[in-house]
């Protein structure tokens, strides 16, 4: 499932719509998660050099998960990659970051105080998590159990949305028609029996890169969401509206 | 107008025509024949593709198709899966190893699962609890997969309904990050 954010920085137009193609076949053909972004928070981006030199601040953030472009003869590192971009080596690069960024997301989402052989309740590591959930995007790791549920059909649409996209407590209710408070008690509750997965963008990271957030600029290169992508979207979402009145479900 | 499928699949009896028949305008397309298959204790099975159809109201049709049970077909259901909105799996708990049923078709749409959204709906849970609805989520948990166990049963149209309506908030789910919903 696509939910990495990979963003293009200080690239010319032609070699964006070439990454977004990349990007979306091998979310097909290979499963890698990534999906592209137009617009910051990035979990990774692919950049120009020059754009690097330009500004750095703004990659500092990313940390490791710069990809650039290099000219060749330029011997491809782990982090770089020759232009044009050869496509099975931009593939590899995705999924070794993709690996290595799921893990470290993982470890973000486990209590920083606990002994790595310690073994929290569920409770007790809610607590340690700071609050409140409210912009916090996450995900279903599994299933919930049938008494979370409670067979309410309002529950299982819920941790239906949950299971597909990490979201926060606002994009369930806009997807819903709940209120925040029913959304944010559902996912409280599923905080606590310890079933989701926090997804977070590296540049949104606490601590280390909350000085780099605060001045981090929006680079121009990749302004908007393409455009044909949202037709889709919206296409598919007058389908999904029909379907339902279709079915009586309102 | 446009043409949209949705593929309904699971073990022989698990009840996959009839579940078309619940929700289709029209009456299903059937291709039954007597069943010779004397582990299965039904007279009929589907041998080739069950056929439903929702017709909307902006013009559109969703086609529901009801795939063959058994995994020799597994090769129709990779290429029935391409480009469909969503894939229902229908087990039948009163089978003597559900679970290992549900596996075939994860692992037979495996191609498919990590975009397609799928939905899995339990039948006769109510005459055969075991599996439990928690015991199958662990399989999935186990696979690293997370789909909506619902229970159904598919005679009644609401429960079909819930299991199509699992599958739309899925996409819409998807349609969230796309359009970067605040």
């Amino acid at each position: 499932m696509s939910n990495l954010r990979l963003g293009a920085v200080g690239m010319a137009a032609k070699d964006i719509v070439y990454i977004r193609s990349l990007v979306r076949l091998f979310a097909h053909t290979e499963k890698l998660g990534w999906a592209f972004a137009a617009h910051p928070p990035y979990h990774a981006v692919v950049a120009e050099p020059s754009a690097r030199s330009a500004n750095p601040a703004f990659f500092e953030g990313f940390a490791g998960l710069v990809l650039t472009l290099v000219a060749p003869p330029g011997a491809p590192g782990t982090d770089t990659i020759a232009y044009p971009v050869q496509a099975n080596q931009f593939r590899d690069w995705l999924k070794l970051r993709e690996t290595q960024l799921l893990e470290m997301l993982y470890r973000q989402q486990e209590p920083q105080t606990a002994p790595p052989e310690t073994v929290v309740p569920a409770a007790q590591a809610a607590t340690a998590v700071p609050m409140p959930l409210l912009k916090r995007r996450f995900k279903l790791r599994r299933w919930p159990h049938a008494e979370l549920l409670k067979v309410d059909p309002m529950r299982i649409r819920m941790a239906t949305l949950m299971s597909r996209n990490a979201l926060h407590v606002g994009q369930l209710a806009t997807l819903t028609g709940r209120a925040e408070e029913d959304c944010q008690r559902f996912v409280s509750e599923l905080h606590d029996a310890g079933l989701l997965v926090e997804l977070v963008a590296v540049s949104e990271a606490p601590a280390a890169n909350t000085a780099n957030a605060a001045s981090m600029p929006v680079l121009p290169s990749v302004s908007a969401p393409a455009a044909p992508a949202l037709a889709a979207a919206s296409g598919r979402r007058g389908l999904m509206a029909s379907l339902r009145r279709h079915l009586g479900l309102g | 107008m446009k043409e949209y499928k949705l593929l309904i699949t699971g073990t022989m009896g698990a009840g996959k025509t009839t579940a078309i028949g619940a929700i289709s305008d029209i009456a299903p397309v059937v291709t039954d024949v007597a069943n010779h298959d004397r582990s299965v204790d039904k007279e009929r099975t589907t041998v080739g593709l069950d056929y439903g159809m929702l017709s909307l109201d902006n013009g559109d049709r969703i086609r529901l198709f009801g795939t063959p049970g058994q995994a020799r077909f597994d090769f129709l259901w990779k290429i029935l899966a391409r480009k469909a909105l969503g894939l229902v799996i229908l087990t039948d708990n009163s089978r003597p190893d559900p679970l290992a049923d549900l596996a075939v078709y994860l692992d037979g749409f495996a191609d498919s699962l990590d975009t397609l959204p799928c939905v899995i709906g339990v039948g006769r849970l109510d005459t055969h609890p075991q599996p439990t609805l928690d015991q199958y989520a662990d399989l999935l948990e186990a696979r690293g997969q997370v789909f909506p166990i619902i229970p159904v049963d598919v005679r009644q149209r609401a429960d079909v309904v819930l299991l199509i309506d699992s599958l739309l908030g899925q996409i819409e789910a998807g349609l969230a990050l796309d359009l970067d919903l605040p």
